[in-house]
């Protein structure tokens, strides 16, 4: 069935379409209302904790699975009934799954086998799926004789030989260590240029979603809370939960005492402070929820125009950065990262944390 | 403390007197009759209690009884049959029960094991009666679909333990590459279960192998198999040629158990590990 086009979808090129598609097993929900839609060569990632319901999106795309209502569209068509094998979308499996009773060279020819291409045409292909990951002449191996990363590599190969319109990876460097993680990420978003598929991505590690996506879906308890480009979620998250996902954010709540053009300021028990109001429209007296980035926290010595009073509780250096926990007079934590390996203050310092109202930002507080 | 180290080591030797003393146990009850059995077969001497020099004379004179050939032919035809027929609808069932959606499919992958505890006395007298009711002739066929429904479950079990610990992602990630679900079964489904069905097909063929008790109820006229031959035989006069042959089926028989074991461990690698098993549970639970 062909699907009208909105005007949207035409000028965008929307390649990928998720429209309200919910899911429960047995009497838990666990998707409630997906929606997304995904251009053409874009690198979206779902961005969750495990357990928040995003390998069961990927799998409702690739069509291991049935949706209870929505749709999945595909280049227009509606692919909602499709059987897996009817829709030109292709998963690297976050246990990867390679078929243990075949060679490498089997393993990602599979696909062209399927479609009954020429013996010497499969063997060409494969070589160069090969070479496009970094693994010449890996054909005869088997995949029980391979390292972690390179079963990695084997299975993106075999997911991008058939030139799928869309590559679902799930959790794709998960199980690989830290180093090899980093290099991955660079050699993924490289060849995701190179061969201008769009991919969308399973992660629970926000660093990875931040480095590597155009657009990131943050995704709790079975809901998109957020989607937008990496400096949208990080700068201006619309939610609490994103704001402390994403960059592990300070939130400080409080009521709102005035607004003004775009920014609102409120009164916490340890002093007044101003922030963006996220397109929120606030009156005075309402509650307000802030997000502050650890960066853009200073600690002073003496109160200035904005502050709020604190407790130095613990100093650690991590990371190349000196991490300072504080406590607010009414109780919440705050941590503060600057570079430098020293502060002049010490724990039990009764000190201001402040912050430019441009790097606060109002966010929702959802149950 | 003393007195811990002590308490462990009385443990330990405890520990150590019980199983030598099974193993004393079984040894005498059976590996000591089988060893006799199978030293007294290289006998030269015609009578069994008297040990006159080793020889294999015995064991030629078995390959030179047209009527022992005929019931070895008879009892490797029968086993290879039902376990092959046995081999497919097992696996169809192990494959097709747990996708089935209906109602009542737990009760029949109960009764798929069953026959397993059932007394063979009591399936030999079954078959019996309901073969003569379908006016059946007795003779090979009676055999083989006797033979075939005591193998099903042999085979069903290995098979079903088998799918239960492979990943389904492999089948999946055929049908994610374009397999239809026919194809992607057969080619890694059933390649990956093969083993267990192998396994399986090897323990049932040993059980067909050495069955006397089914296989007297419902055997024809000229289609004694290997056992009933040894049973009748040894009513009428136990030469050491029964021996020879007891030696023999012992031999193709551990020899079944064998393969039986080496294939149920081949492709354990493609199962799914402990610890995948335990993440994904958490995550449920979760
Ligand atoms: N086949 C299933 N049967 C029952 N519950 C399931 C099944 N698959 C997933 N779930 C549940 O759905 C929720 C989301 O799972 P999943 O999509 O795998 O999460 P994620 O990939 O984000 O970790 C989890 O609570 C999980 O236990
Ligand atoms: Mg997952």
């Amino acid at each position: 069935m062909l699907i009208e086009k909105t005007r949207d979808e035409v000028l965008e090129d929307i390649i990928l379409s998720l429209r309200n598609f919910k899911k429960s097993f047995g009497d838990t929900q666990v998707l409630q209302g997906i929606n997304l839609d995904v251009r053409r060569g874009e690198f979206v990632t779902l961005l969750g904790p495990s357990g928040c319901g995003k390998t069961t999106v990927l799998r409702i795309i690739a069509g291991l699975l049935d949706a209870d209502e929505g749709q999945v569209i595909l280049e227009g068509n509606d692919v909602t009934e499709a059987p897996p094998e009817k829709r030109n979308v292709n998963t690297v499996f976050q246990s990867y799954a390679l078929f243990p009773h075949m060679n490498v060279g089997a393993n990602v020819g599979y696909a062209l086998r399927i479609r009954g291409e020429k013996k010497a045409k499969i063997k060409e292909e494969v070589a160069r799926a090969l070479s496009l990951v970094q693994l010449e002449g890996y054909e005869r191996r088997m995949p029980h004789e391979l390292s972690g990363g390179e079963r990695q590599r084997v299975a993106i190969a075999r997911a991008v030989i058939a030139k799928p319109k869309v590559l679902l990876l799930d959790e794709p460097l998960g199980a690989l260590d830290l180093q090899l993680r980093r290099q991955m990420q660079i050699e993924l978003k490289r060849l995701q240029r190179t061969l201008g598929i769009t991919f969308i991505y399973i992660t629970h590690d926000q660093e990875e979603a931040l480095n590597m996506s155009n657009r990131i879906a943050v995704m709790r308890g079975g809901v998109f809370e957020q989607v937008g480009t990496p400096a949208e979620v990080y700068d201006t998250p619309r939610t609490s939960y994103v704001a402390r996902f994403v960059g592990e954010a300070n939130i400080i709540c409080g009521k709102a005492v005035s607004v003004s053009d775009g920014f609102v300021t409120l009164r916490t028990d340890g002093g007044v402070v101003t922030a963006r109001d996220g397109g929120i429209k606030f009156r005075a007296g309402d509650d307000v929820t802030i997000s502050v980035r650890r960066e853009n926290i200073q600690i002073i010595d003496e109160l200035q125009d904005a502050g709020l009073r604190a407790t130095v509780k613990e100093k650690n250096f991590v990371g190349g950065l000196l991490r300072t926990t504080l406590e607010l007079d009414d109780g919440v934590e705050i941590i503060a990262a600057r570079c430098g390996i020293d502060s002049p203050h010490v724990p039990g310092d009764v000190v201001y944390v402040m912050f430019t109202p441009e790097h606060a930002v109002a966010v929702r507080e959802l149950p | 403390m003393s007195n811990k180290v002590k308490s462990s080591k009385r443990k330990r030797s405890r520990r150590s007197t019980f199983p030598t003393l099974y193993l004393a146990i079984l040894t005498v009850l059976t590996y000591v009759p089988i060893a006799v059995v199978v030293v007294y077969s290289f006998n030269e001497s015609k009578i069994s209690s008297v040990w006159s020099g080793l020889s294999l004379r015995w064991y030629k004179e078995l390959f030179r009884d047209p009527d022992m050939f005929r019931a070895l032919l008879m009892s490797v035809l029968l086993g290879v049959s039902s376990c092959l027929i046995a081999a497919v609808i097992a696996t169809l069932a192990a494959i097709g029960l747990p996708r089935a959606k209906l109602p009542g499919r737990k009760l029949v992958e109960y009764l798929s094991s069953l026959p397993i505890i059932i007394p063979e006395i009591v399936l030999g007298m079954v078959f019996l009666v309901y073969f003569s009711l379908l006016n059946l002739p007795f003779g090979m066929t009676t055999l083989i679909i006797a033979h075939t429904s005591f193998c099903i479950p042999y085979i069903y079990m290995q098979v079903k333990a088998r799918l239960i610990g492979l990943d389904e992602s492999y089948y999946e990630a055929a049908r994610d590459l374009g397999a239809s679900s026919i194809r992607a079964f057969f080619d890694i489904t059933l390649p990956l279960i093969m083993p267990a069905v192998i396994s399986g097909m090897f323990l049932s063929f040993a059980m067909s192998f050495d069955d006397v008790i089914i296989s007297v109820f419902v055997t024809g006229v000229s289609t004694d198999t290997l056992p009933i031959k040894v049973y009748t035989q040894l009513k009428t006069s136990t030469t050491p040629k029964i021996n020879a042959l007891c030696t023999l089926m012992l031999v193709v028989t551990v020899f079944c158990y064998v393969m039986s074991y080496v294939f149920s461990r081949i492709g354990r690698r493609n199962m799914k590990t402990q610890k995948e098993r335990e993440h994904k549970e958490a995550i449920r639970k979760a």
